[in-house]
């Protein structure tokens, strides 16, 4: 089991190195460094420290290390756009985005799983029925609408909720009920599919054979079994949370990651879009590990290997 | 005919397995040191057990494996030095009849696509003369012409067998190698293809290696046989020599599973005990943990193959064993060993 | 996963699923059908040029006039004209985009199962990379580096999810060359290309044209998605996403503009989706 973490985590530091490579690569690829980091009337002192800062008069490998020690201590220079601390500017909008995801997963979660549950022991009743339909739109509406549709709904139509804004926990009901509702409809999908992959095992028609109760065979036997590649929806949950963020945050102007990442993408802050580039990709990274080492801690069939 | 068709010397082909990430690969020889050699028109049994290595041979002679160590050659040319365009051409002359005839035919292309494709892909000839020699060919193994727009699925499991049979004739190749190549059908159909086989080798100049593990249908089939065990050829000769004067425990072991009508061949030898045992043997014969002759040299001695009168048999007991099965004086006496 | 590659011919079978369908797929393949001849015709069924302003009639209802059918919007522009060409400018995208994913994934796929050794890894582990990042991420960073054209963006949209295509067809390859008519065909002495091409091609069609449907849609939604944000297709080109993102200012006044493309994204990707789940269970049961 060591050997199979030891060679996740290497794989995890493989792709976060390549990601860091790539950008660096792409990065000097497109032009000068200098021109692009800085804004166009910056002094000949402040491009001067910049290349010191960076390294740019070294050799290529050279600069790349440079970046490599920078990136690794948090440090992708200064904001075009205010002239802050790249860091700071991110750093800050993080506790908004976690305000938004956190009750998000925790909400999808008490819904899909008990639906996904009831779908599977009860197929073809309307909660089944309500499940896949739900299922179905989750993958065919695109959030963004349905974060439309809510702020017509609640904020024109019915003046219930604020439409944007982060200034009150009001103004987080839409965009986490947007959120979740997208979550819980994956998650109640893969709890139902799984569950009944399960419930489909010889050994719970032999339990049905030894006149086990209903109840306690899904309690007992079916849900322990169907716990083990429900961990992997969570690496699945935190993709989607991430990808959403960059289309509901802007909708409803909440001042998250993903709508920073927006900005510095349409107004070309390329020192606070690659930082968001790397930050992401660290975090999905230890999000796809951490399922990995719980999937092998969870699985006793792996687990003794 | 001095050249033989096939020359094989030394073949050996190891695979590799790796049980995981940092294990550290093992390897076991489905092949170890064959050398035989067979002429134009000749007729080669290879028996044996799954996993005697003798799939591994076939695959060897045609060149879909490279061996691990030792050559083949094919009409005095080299496997190792032929060209891609010297392989075009050994293709041409050869094919495989695979064991399992659903799998062996592709179930998106009809069967007249399938059987004419050797003519177009090497343009012997244009399309319609490649379609009349496909009927042709398809009435010679016994199915009609008009079956040539059928898809493998509207077939029966021994039609379809004759059509991959068919595929494999169209180029009048020399050689054919049959793997296996009846034991996935009905008994009755079996008959029907072997006699099938046996006709058609008097019509054509072919020679074939027909491989098995079914000693019943290989004797009406082949003139010579190679018997194999883990990889080694055990014993090899001409088939009425070894059907009726068996040198290897092995062979002999075999030839009283088969079973027969004849009560007085039942039972006299003794059975072979468990599987064929993929754990390693380093030294001496690889048999001897299942052979109920062996002495203290086999642990320690590897047997070579050694001639006698009309086949060779790698055993050193092999001068004990005289006469047919059936007859319990000529058996050696067994012993008891130490595993 | 364990997949059959072996299955009925598809020549004469692709047509029978769309026999005896229920009525849901039926109205699924209808909108498909509408949608489709809106892709074609769009320029020329459009009864304004759908850039033609009329400060006259701005924010004019819809269904309230025959001359704007669907409204107008804060520029008296004709919505229904804008619908339907925005319409064509997403489908071509997505289905640009559809094709370019399969070819790099079918590509790379093959390439991965016909090579094997290093190749495979890495071709593999730069797919699972890719695929361990919300691809919006990445097609907002190459964005923000190169800027927008609309080149760039079908390419784009192209690589998102071309991992599945690359995954799918190296692991259908690498069965179908275990079964025995690709060995029989190599005998035989078919070249590798016509063995891939013109006999295991057909063998793994079906998963293939079904990992279409599941793709196309999902390029429509990155494409209305990135075009919402501003950084897809950009003014005087119009898409159903920057639509959306037009009509969403006067969401309180005019919902009509937001709501009618919002609509057609909606009916395309549920069609499709749905369409893409019946013909997986017809098509080829076996594949789960």
């Amino acid at each position: 089991m060591t050997g199979f973490i030891v060679a996740r985590a290497f794989r995890a530091i493989v792709v976060l190195v390549f990601t860091v490579t790539l950008v660096f690569i792409v990065l000097r690829l497109s032009g000068d460094p200098a021109q692009q980091m800085l804004s166009d009337n910056a002094s000949p002192e402040a491009l001067a420290a910049f290349n010191a800062k960076w390294a740019l008069d070294r050799s290529i490998f050279e600069q790349y290390l440079f970046y490599l020690a920078n990136a690794l201590r948090g440090d992708f220079g200064v904001s075009f756009a205010d002239g802050r601390e790249v860091f700071s500017v991110v750093s800050e909008r993080i506790p908004k985005t976690l305000a938004l995801t956190v009750p998000a997963v925790i909400l999808s979660l008490l819904i899909g799983i008990p639906a996904g549950i009831i779908a599977a022991v009860r197929r073809e009743s309307a909660v089944d029925k309500g499940v896949m339909a739900g299922a179905v739109l989750g993958y065919s509406i695109p959030n963004f609408l349905l974060g439309l549709v809510f702020i017509f709904a609640f904020a024109v139509w019915l003046r219930v909720l604020p439409s944007s804004g982060s200034s009150t926990w009001r103004h987080a009901i839409l965009p986490v009920a947007t959120f979740a509702l997208f979550n819980a409809a994956a998650v109640a999908r893969f709890m139902r599919s799984t569950l009944i992959d399960v419930l489909g095992q010889p050994y719970i028609a032999a339990a049905r054979a030894d006149g086990v109760p209903n109840w306690e065979i899904i309690l007992r036997h079916a849900l322990p079994n169907a716990a083990i590649p429900m961990v992997t929806t969570l690496g699945f949950v935190a993709g989607g949370l991430l990808g959403g963020a960059v289309l509901v945050e802007p909708v409803f102007a909440w001042p998250g990651l993903g709508s920073g990442f927006v900005n510095a993408t349409s107004t070309g802050d390329l020192p606070v879009a690659q930082a968001m580039i790397v930050l992401f990709t660290a975090f999905m990274v230890i999000i796809n590990f951490g399922v990995d080492v719980l999937y092998v801690v969870l699985n006793p069939k792996i687990r003794k290997h | 005919m001095n050249t033989p068709l096939f020359l094989a010397r030394d073949l050996t082909r190891a695979y590799r397995h790796k049980a995981g990430f940092f294990a550290r690969p093992t390897s076991q020889l489905a092949a170890d040191s064959i050398s035989f050699e067979f002429m134009a028109r000749e007729r080669i049994g290879v028996v044996g057990e799954s996993g005697s290595g003798k799939s591994t041979l076939g695959r060897l002679l045609l060149g879909l494996t490279p061996p691990t160590r030792g050559d083949v050659w094919f009409e005095g040319v080299n496997h190792r030095d032929r060209s891609a365009q010297d392989w075009t051409t050994f293709r041409k002359c050869t094919s495989l009849v695979q064991q399992n005839p659903l799998s062996a035919l592709n179930p998106q292309m009809t069967i007249g696509e399938q059987v004419a494709e050797g003519i177009l892909v090497h343009r012997v000839a244009g399309r319609t003369e490649a379609y009349e020699r496909t009927a042709a060919m398809l009435e010679r193994v016994g199915l009609s012409g008009a079956m040539m727009n059928r898809f493998p699925h509207q077939m029966s499991g021994g039609q379809r067998q004759r059509v991959v049979i068919a595929r494999a004739l169209i180029l009048d190749p020399k050689l054919v190698v049959f793997d296996e190549a009846v034991s996935a059908l009905d008994v009755s159909v079996q008959a029907q293809v072997v006699a099938l086989l046996r006709s058609l080798w008097q019509q054509l100049d072919l020679a074939y290696v027909f491989i098995t593990h079914d000693l019943r249908i290989v004797r009406h089939l082949v003139d010579r046989i190679v018997v194999m065990y883990f990889g080694r050829i055990v014993e090899t000769g001409d088939i009425r020599a070894v059907y009726e004067h068996p040198r290897h425990p092995y062979t002999r072991a075999l030839l009283a599973s088969v079973p027969t009508m004849d009560s007085s061949i039942r039972s006299i030898e003794p059975p072979i005990k468990g599987e064929l045992d993929a754990g390693k043997v380093s030294q001496g014969c690889a048999f001897r943990s299942r052979c109920p002759f062996a002495i203290d040299r086999c642990a320690v001695e590897t047997p070579l193959l050694r001639a006698f009168d009309r086949q060779q048999a790698a055993c050193h007991r092999a001068d004990e064993f005289v006469g047919p099965i059936k007859s319990q004086a000529t058996a050696p006496q067994q012993k008891k060993i130490a595993r | 996963m364990t997949v059959v590659t072996s299955s009925r011919p598809i020549r004469g079978s692709l047509w029978a699923p769309f026999r005896r369908m229920p009525t849901s797929i039926g109205l699924c393949c209808l909108w498909i059908g509408i949608v489709v001849a809106i892709g074609i015709t769009a320029r020329w069924i459009s009864p304004f040029d759908y850039l033609s302003q009329d400060p006259l009639s701005r924010f004019a209802r819809p269904f309230a006039s025959a001359s704007h059918l669907l409204g107008s919007d804060y520029l008296g522009r004709d919505v229904l004209s804008n619908v339907l060409v925005a319409t064509q400018t997403t489908l071509m995208i997505a289905l640009a985009g559809s094709i370019v994913c399969a070819l790099i994934g079918i590509t790379l796929g093959l390439l991965a199962a016909h090579f094997g050794g290093w190749i495979d890894n890495v071709l593999m582990g730069f797919a699972d990379s890719m695929a361990s990042i919300p691809f919006i991420i990445i097609a907002l960073g190459v964005l923000a580096i190169f800027g927008s054209s609309p080149l760039l963006f079908v390419f784009l949209v192209g690589f998102q999810n071309w991992e599945r295509y690359a995954r799918l067809t190296r692991g259908l390859v690498i069965s179908a060359l275990e079964e025995g008519y690709a060995e029989a065909a190599r005998i035989v002495g078919v070249p590798p290309r016509r063995i891939y091409f013109r006999h295991m091609l057909p063998n793994i069609a079906g998963p293939l044209i079904v990992q279409f449907t599941v793709n196309f849609p999902e390029i429509i939604l990155l494409e209305s998605g990135l075009s919402f944000l501003g950084l897809g297709i950009q003014p005087p080109a119009t898409s159903l996403g920057l639509m959306v993102a037009d009509g969403r200012t006067y969401l309180a006044i005019a919902w009509w503009i937001a709501a009618f493309p919002g609509v057609v994204i909606v009916l395309t990707t549920l069609s499709i989706s749905l369409l893409g789940d019946y013909l997986r269970d017809r098509f080829d049961a076996r594949l789960r």
